[in-house]
């Protein structure tokens, strides 16, 4: 295996026969013309390489050595140059490519977006199409600074945002900002009403004055505890009332489910289109229309040019699959019905109930009319129905008139 | 070699070390993988199991196995290859 070295600077394989060829060997070192790989191939012969211009020289050792000198073979970087000094397409052409290729990766050919959760790429990729980044755009003249600014002005809902260019890719890191933390105003008229219907078991007041006592019994929206708490030595203060009311509470929920469902079943046709996409435009590689009667999935693959990782460019390659199925019905077994009602109805149930809640007893009763199984699940539980809700201005008015008419009486 | 004799025996009486002789050939072999000779006469054999390397006192024999000539000039020759023996003959 030759050097690199020795591939750009040409070598020529020279072939020694004789009685003694190891004599041009020592005439070489005489006149100090490099060779490499002396290799003897046979007793009287000897093959090795040398540079190009010095092949020649080498020939000429035949008569003062008293060998046969042959140049089998002359290869190398500057032999290929010659060659294609004739043939301009063979090195225009890469030459082109290359600097095609340097041009291209100047430009931006793909975008991506990272480290949004509630904010879409599709808002962000709005916001930086006005800030000048988009596909095809110019990166060089980017400024990260302006493009921060302009970027977070347009969505509050970011707090920073990070550009990086890899080549022909852009690299959009985002962080989005925390919302504030809601604050419990302590000051805030507020009284705490029955968020359900329910027989009172125990109520525990924070702050407030509570309407009802345990044993009683109060309906959806009912004021549990009061935000105006009556004072015996002036007017009534105004409280952000807090406190548990936990209640004894009974549910009816109803769910329905077919008795079937369709499965889909691919009956192994496929149809197969491939189309180009250069920037923003598509060359069809097919002449008939997309709409393919009948169901059918369609699968798309894209295959985008480039290197991963370094560049990309506007050039991606897509082959689209149409699979072609059948809807098939199927009924489900009791079993199965069962337990998929079962399933959903406790799922409401234990959402309704709330975390803290208590489920002290259930029941479901299956029947099914018309195609469809219909469950229905009556449930006791215990739960907190405490739930806030803001006083009106007329509940405040009404009791400081009440405490003033009051005062006048005494 | 008639030449050498009396510089040899020079210098034996003066108890000079051989390095400092004209023309005298220096063998370096390192380890069993590489022999370097100095003040060399030029190559009167090379094979792959035997290079024969001419010096102004002798010929000097290099046996072994895969043995290869890796670098050659006026005055240096180093051999690379499995080394068995270096002998004067």
């Amino acid at each position: 295996m030759e050097r690199l070295s020795d591939r750009l600077r040409g070598y020529a394989v020279i072939k020694v026969t004789g009685a003694c060829p190891e004599s041009v060997l020592n005439i070489c070192a005489e006149k100090s013309l490099e060779f490499w790989r002396p290799e003897p191939t046979g007793e009287f012969t000897i093959v090795f390489r040398c540079r190009l211009d010095c092949a020649d020289e080498i020939a000429s050792f035949a008569k003062k050595s008293c060998c046969d000198i042959e140049i089998t073979e002359r290869r190398g970087a500057p032999l290929l140059t010659k060659r294609l000094r004739y043939r301009p397409v063979l090195w225009v052409l890469p030459l082109a490519l290359c600097i095609l290729l340097l041009l291209a990766s100047l430009f931006v050919w793909k975008i991506e977006i990272i480290g949004n959760e509630t904010v879409t790429d599709t808002e962000i990729l709005n916001a930086l199409e006005d800030s000048g980044i988009y596909i095809g755009s110019f990166w060089p003249s980017y400024s990260s600074d302006i493009i921060r600014s302009r970027v977070i002005m347009q969505i509050p809902e970011l707090k920073w945002v990070g550009v990086s260019v890899f080549g022909s890719r852009v690299r959009i890191q985002v962080r989005e900002a925390t919302e504030k933390p809601e604050l419990f105003d302590t000051d805030a008229p507020v009284k705490i009403v029955a968020s359900r219907a329910g027989i009172i078991e125990r109520l525990s007041v924070l702050r407030g004055y509570p309407i009802f006592v345990n044993g009683q019994t109060a309906v959806d929206g009912d004021k549990l505890i009061d935000g105006v708490v009556p004072s015996s030595f002036g007017q009534p203060r105004i409280v952000h009332a807090s406190g548990s009311v936990l209640a004894r509470t009974w549910y009816e929920i109803s769910a329905v489910m077919p008795l079937t469902y369709s499965e889909k079943i691919y009956s192994g046709r496929e149809y197969r289109q491939y189309f180009l996409v250069l920037g923003k435009h598509r060359i069809n590689f097919y002449r008939s229309s997309r709409i393919i009667s009948g169901d059918c999935d369609i699968i798309i693959e894209e295959h985008r040019a480039g290197i991963r990782g370094l560049f990309t460019l506007p050039v991606t390659f897509v082959r689209e699959r149409a699979l072609k199925y059948e809807i098939v019905e199927h009924s489900f077994t009791e079993n199965e019905i069962k337990e998929a009602l079962q399933r959903a109805l406790e799922g409401v149930l234990r959402h309704s109930v709330g975390k803290d809640g208590e489920i002290v007893e259930q029941h479901i009763a299956f029947s099914s009319a018309g195609g469809y199984a219909v469950a229905t699940l009556r449930a006791e539980c215990v739960q907190d129905i405490a739930e806030d809700e803001e006083l009106t201005q007329f509940e405040i008015d009404a009791a400081k008139a009440a405490d003033e008419e009051e005062t006048d009486t005494r | 070699m008639s030449e050498a004799k009396p510089v040899w025996s020079v210098a034996e009486k003066l108890m000079l070390p051989a390095d400092v002789l004209p023309e005298a050939a220096r063998v370096t072999v390192s380890g069993t993988s590489e022999v370097y000779v100095e003040n060399h006469g030029g190559l009167s054999l090379l094979t792959p199991e035997c290079i024969e390397i001419r010096t102004r006192y002798g010929c000097c024999r290099v046996s072994g196995r895969d043995l290869c000539l890796a670098y050659m000039t006026r005055t240096k020759i180093v051999i690379r290859g499995f080394v068995i023996a270096v002998e004067f003959v």
